[in-house]
């Protein structure tokens, strides 16, 4: 998978694009997930620790999402408490955003994990709490 | 053995049975079709007859008179999941079977809420029903009754029923957008003019950026395609905004897995930062002196 920040104006003519092929499905959804609330995020578990979080041996051939793992092995306790955006919330043993880079390691190749992973990582280094951390995640993927 | 007429009533039950169990044909196969507008979704789940040869239909296998359900077997259903508007007539939102009364000009569509009524059992008048003229036109065929959307727009979408050399067409009204708006004074911390480039190229482009009545608005002097010269942001969460596209002064396209968000320091937005899905910088906007 290729995909780095070098997309910049190609992403978003992709995201023009994307958005018109489903007609104008877009507008109300815009403005309606400013009105979301939060969707039951889970509890942090206690002592939890990024020991699961797939190694860098893993991610060869995801190289552009390698930045998106190692934020989060800094903070497993900040993104155990956050739910997944992606769908992936209910696919059995999934327990936060962590389960996303652990196991098959979805966040590999899903750009919504990896997104919501870095902005937990990018709020957390600018002093924001889980609560806050939960808002904007909600705002930006909900 | 002899072929007895017993074998053989225990050959056609033991065929039946396993026909039963795993030919599902029908004569008229359901379909369906959906549509979203502006967040609304518009459904038509619906058994599909064939013309078969059959002539007239409206007016002949269908008598005038008729309350008919649009399909066959369990009565067509229309499911909104907003309050719209049908031909200018309010419906909630709900599930609702459909039928219509065929007459040689003027039809009469009955939208009722109780969804789950087999074709034979024409509901009678009811307060809770919606009910509303409609004049069919003369199309080519169809052999299959088809319920397509024909167009759409911002504002609604024309969902039409054609069978058989008749079509009806039901103009669908959905909810207005609504972008929440800017708390006073807000939207001045934005305002101005900015440069504004992507990451990956040297070009730049500028974006003059102005508070109005509670929005934000923009014009964009170097955007990918017309559409996006004058844009709206809508918020996302505090300095957070996607990108609308204006057309003719309504909300035409949203970007909503793009986010700009702007760098504010004391109390003045000093740039901004566009984010892409995965909340890598794709570009970057400095203000103007």
């Amino acid at each position: 998978m290729k995909h780095s920040s070098n997309c910049s104006r190609r992403h978003f003519l992709a995201a023009c694009c994307g958005v018109a092929a489903v007609g104008v499905a877009g507008p109300l959804w815009a403005a309606a997930r400013v009105a979301h609330g939060d969707p039951a995020h889970p509890t942090p578990r206690p002592g939890i620790t990024a020991a699961r979080v797939l190694p860098d041996s893993e991610l060869v051939d995801y190289s552009s999402c390698q930045s998106a793992f190692d934020a989060i092995r800094e903070i497993p306790q900040i993104v155990d408490g956050i739910r997944c955006h992606c769908g992936c919330a209910e696919i059995p043993g999934f327990y936060s955003l962590l389960s996303c880079y652990e196991g098959a390691g979805m966040a590999r190749i899903c750009e919504i994990c990896q997104g919501q992973g870095r902005l937990a990582a990018r709020l957390h280094k600018a002093g924001k709490t889980l609560d806050e951390i939960r808002a904007s995640v909600d705002a930006r993927y909900g | 053995m002899r072929w007895t007429r017993g074998w053989s009533l225990a050959a056609i039950a033991l065929l039946a049975g396993t026909t039963a169990g795993q030919a599902q044909v029908r004569a008229s196969e359901r379909g369906g079709a959906f549509q979203v507008v502006n967040g609304t979704k518009i459904t038509v789940e619906y058994s599909r007859p064939l013309v078969r040869g059959r002539s007239p239909m409206f007016g002949g296998q269908i008598p005038w008179g008729e309350v008919w359900t649009p399909g066959a077997n369990w009565a067509t259903t229309l499911e909104v999941d907003h309050d719209v508007t049908v031909n200018g007539h309010a419906l909630a939102t709900g599930k609702y079977s459909v039928w219509m009364e065929v007459q040689p000009k003027e039809w009469t569509v009955i939208l009722d809420p109780r969804a789950k009524l087999f074709h034979i059992a024409h509901p009678k008048p009811d307060s809770a029903q919606v009910r509303f003229p409609v004049t069919p036109s003369d199309v080519d065929g169809p052999e299959v009754l088809t319920w397509s959307f024909t167009s759409f727009s911002p504002t609604g979408t024309t969902l039409q029923m054609a069978w058989a050399g008749t079509a009806v067409a039901l103009d669908i009204a959905v909810p207005p957008v609504e972008i929440p708006p800017l708390a006073a004074g807000v939207g001045e911390r934005y305002a101005g003019r900015y440069k504004m480039w992507w990451v990956s190229e040297s070009n730049q482009s500028v974006l003059a950026v102005v508070a109005k009545d509670g929005r934000l608005l923009g014009q964009w002097s170097g955007a990918p395609f017309p559409v996006w010269n004058n844009l709206t942001f809508v918020p996302v969460a505090e300095d957070w905004f996607d990108l609308g596209a204006m057309v003719d002064g309504s909300l035409y396209d949203v970007v909503t897995d793009v986010v700009f968000e702007f760098a504010v320091t004391d109390g003045r937005a000093t740039g901004f930062e566009i984010r892409g899905p995965t909340d890598l910088v794709i570009g970057r906007g400095s203000r103007l002196p």
